[in-house]
């Protein structure tokens, strides 16, 4: 019965997934050689979304930019903006007040946590697990109502100003913050309860997408990809901006550098978020958000900077070049999801199709940023 | 008022406001690349050496494999275009030591550099995105394929001399 199949080949298939691939998040096509069911080598495709933010930024004054980073990382637009304002307040020599400090920890690390959840959900739906979206997009969508009722605007806030704020916060601020930090609390137990520890998900996630520390670091990954990987680096602790030496939280640090790690790093870093949330809350100064630039055009002196900053994806760098004009002469951007797609090729190496969503799922791209 | 601008002269040219982390990095490379015409400056508050185009490759592996600094991450790359010349900045990071170093190139547009991607694997799409700006050659590059822009796609965007607002795709 037993047939000798030593003389039947077999011929590698390209496959094409993407661009238009549900699990890719955005516009990302990779040209896998597979054999079977195994992937023998990955070629990934960007640049479908690349609209030229940096060239952009070069025909526009310096206040006009924000709008630009709002729509690079559009899941962490308070984060985008925040290096941005941190950048030119560095070249001009300007230092905002603590009180415009203080809010603008406040509203990133709610949007660390918002990125975060929609995450949850992303991982869960790339696992074949449907429930935990809906949890977690209740969680995002409370915190995008407080930055609608705070910016206007639930996505794409343009509310941080070079040296300020565009305006003060509502009067009920604060209690509005305090109300909803114990339901946050409680939507992320909820999506982590249903994932985290599911025989199911455990399965489809340790042990895959394995990426050593060296091999990490070579590759420039950051956040939370480098430290599920064991390295604990951390931009707001090892060179803290804003009033980020003012709060006491912990750099969750993962074991091996699997998808699961990766899951559970990000998990952690909520209930952090949400630590420095509490105490920055219950300290908010008071005092002015106006910039002390007022509504003067801003011409910084000629000048390079560079400042880095830990968005939720991992550490965002920004380099500006400035000639002394109203413009910016040159504006570049590192992108942490730019890095972390780059080790896409040894991730997918030898591993299952079915892992592949799972691993790309893992590293939570957002293509906006890759592609700039 | 003499006296002032003899100082301010010499000043200038001996001693720009000598950084500690200046010198540092001088005293650990002027041992090694000795001939070779090094300058150093501060980029914002990262110290900053500009380098010749020849001894970039060697100074990259030495600033990677040196205790000191131990540049093991390659946390940035940008281009930037000066008309006449393009200048990279290679923005090198260590996590063990918490230090950050700068390396600037100047490179002519009718000449090639050595590629740094095989000293980190994160060269590689950020020379890729340099090249498809720029136009620059990174020599030993394995794949010079466009990566932001498309196949076929003609002129150097990043370029000032691009026609950027009357440019028509179709």
């Amino acid at each position: 019965m037993m047939q000798d199949n030593s003389e039947n080949q077999t011929i590698d298939m390209m496959l094409n997934m993407g661009p238009q691939h549900p699990s890719t998040h955005g516009v990302f096509r990779m040209e896998l050689r597979i054999d079977g069911e195994k992937i023998i080598d990955v070629k990934p495709h960007i640049g479908y979304l690349h609209r030229g933010s940096e060239k952009l930024s070069e025909g526009e004054q310096y206040h006009q930019v924000v709008t630009l980073f709002d729509r690079m990382d559009y899941l962490a637009n308070f984060n985008n903006e925040l290096v941005y304002c941190m950048a030119v307040e560095r070249l001009l020599d300007i230092v905002p007040s603590r009180r415009t400090e203080y809010i603008r920890v406040i509203l990133c690390e709610l949007n660390r946590i918002a990125s975060h959840l929609l995450y949850v959900g992303t991982i869960g739906l790339d696992a074949g697990a449907m429930t935990p979206a809906l949890f977690s997009f209740i969680g995002r969508d409370r915190i995008q109502t407080l930055f609608e009722s705070i910016s206007g605007a639930r996505m794409m806030h343009n509310y941080f100003k070079i040296g300020g704020l565009k305006e003060e916060v509502p009067t009920n601020f604060v209690s509005m913050v305090k109300d909803i930090m114990p339901e946050i609390r409680q939507d992320i137990d909820q999506a982590e309860k249903l994932l985290t520890f599911n025989e199911i998900f455990l399965s489809r996630t340790k042990d895959i997408g394995v990426i050593t520390a060296d091999q990490a670091i070579d590759y420039g990954l950051t956040g939370p990809c480098l430290r599920g990987s064991g390295v604990n680096y951390d931009v707001r602790k090892s060179e803290p901006y804003s009033v980020y030496s003012d709060f006491e939280f912990d750099v969750p640090v993962g074991l091996d550098g699997d998808c699961w790690d990766r899951h559970w790093v990000r998990i952690k870093e909520m209930d952090e978020s949400l630590k420095i949330v509490e105490q920055a809350i219950n300290n908010l100064p008071d005092g002015d958000v106006e910039s002390s630039l007022g509504r003067r055009l801003i011409r910084p002196s000629a000048g390079e900077v560079y400042v880095k900053a830990e968005n939720p994806r991992g550490e965002i760098g920004v380099y500006i070049v400035s000639d002394g004009t109203d413009k910016p002469y040159r504006l570049k951007v590192r992108p942490p999801s730019f890095c972390n797609l780059s080790a896409i090729e040894p991730l997918l190496q030898d591993s299952w199709i079915a892992d592949s969503v799972v691993i790309l799922g893992s590293l939570d791209i957002v293509l906006g940023e890759v592609d700039r | 008022m003499a006296d002032k601008s003899d100082c301010t002269s010499e000043d200038v040219s001996d001693a720009p406001e000598l950084d500690p982390q200046i010198i540092k990095l001088k005293t650990a490379l002027e041992t090694e690349f000795t001939g070779v015409d090094l300058l150093f400056s501060m980029t914002d508050q990262i110290p900053t050496v500009l380098v010749p185009t020849e001894s970039l490759h060697d100074l990259c592996i030495f600033l990677k494999t040196n205790e000191d600094y131990d540049s093991k991450m390659l946390s940035c790359m940008a281009g930037v275009d000066y008309v006449d010349y393009c200048q990279i900045l290679y923005v090198l990071y260590s996590i063990n030591k918490n230090c950050t170093v700068g390396v600037k190139c100047n490179i002519n547009y009718d000449s090639r550099v050595q590629t740094v991607s095989d000293i980190w694997k994160a060269g590689d799409w950020y020379e890729r995105e340099i090249h498809d700006l720029y136009g620059i050659e990174f020599e030993g590059h394995g794949d010079m394929s466009p990566l932001l822009l498309y196949d076929g796609f003609e002129g150097y965007p990043g370029k000032k001399d691009f026609p950027f607002y009357d440019y028509q795709e179709y």
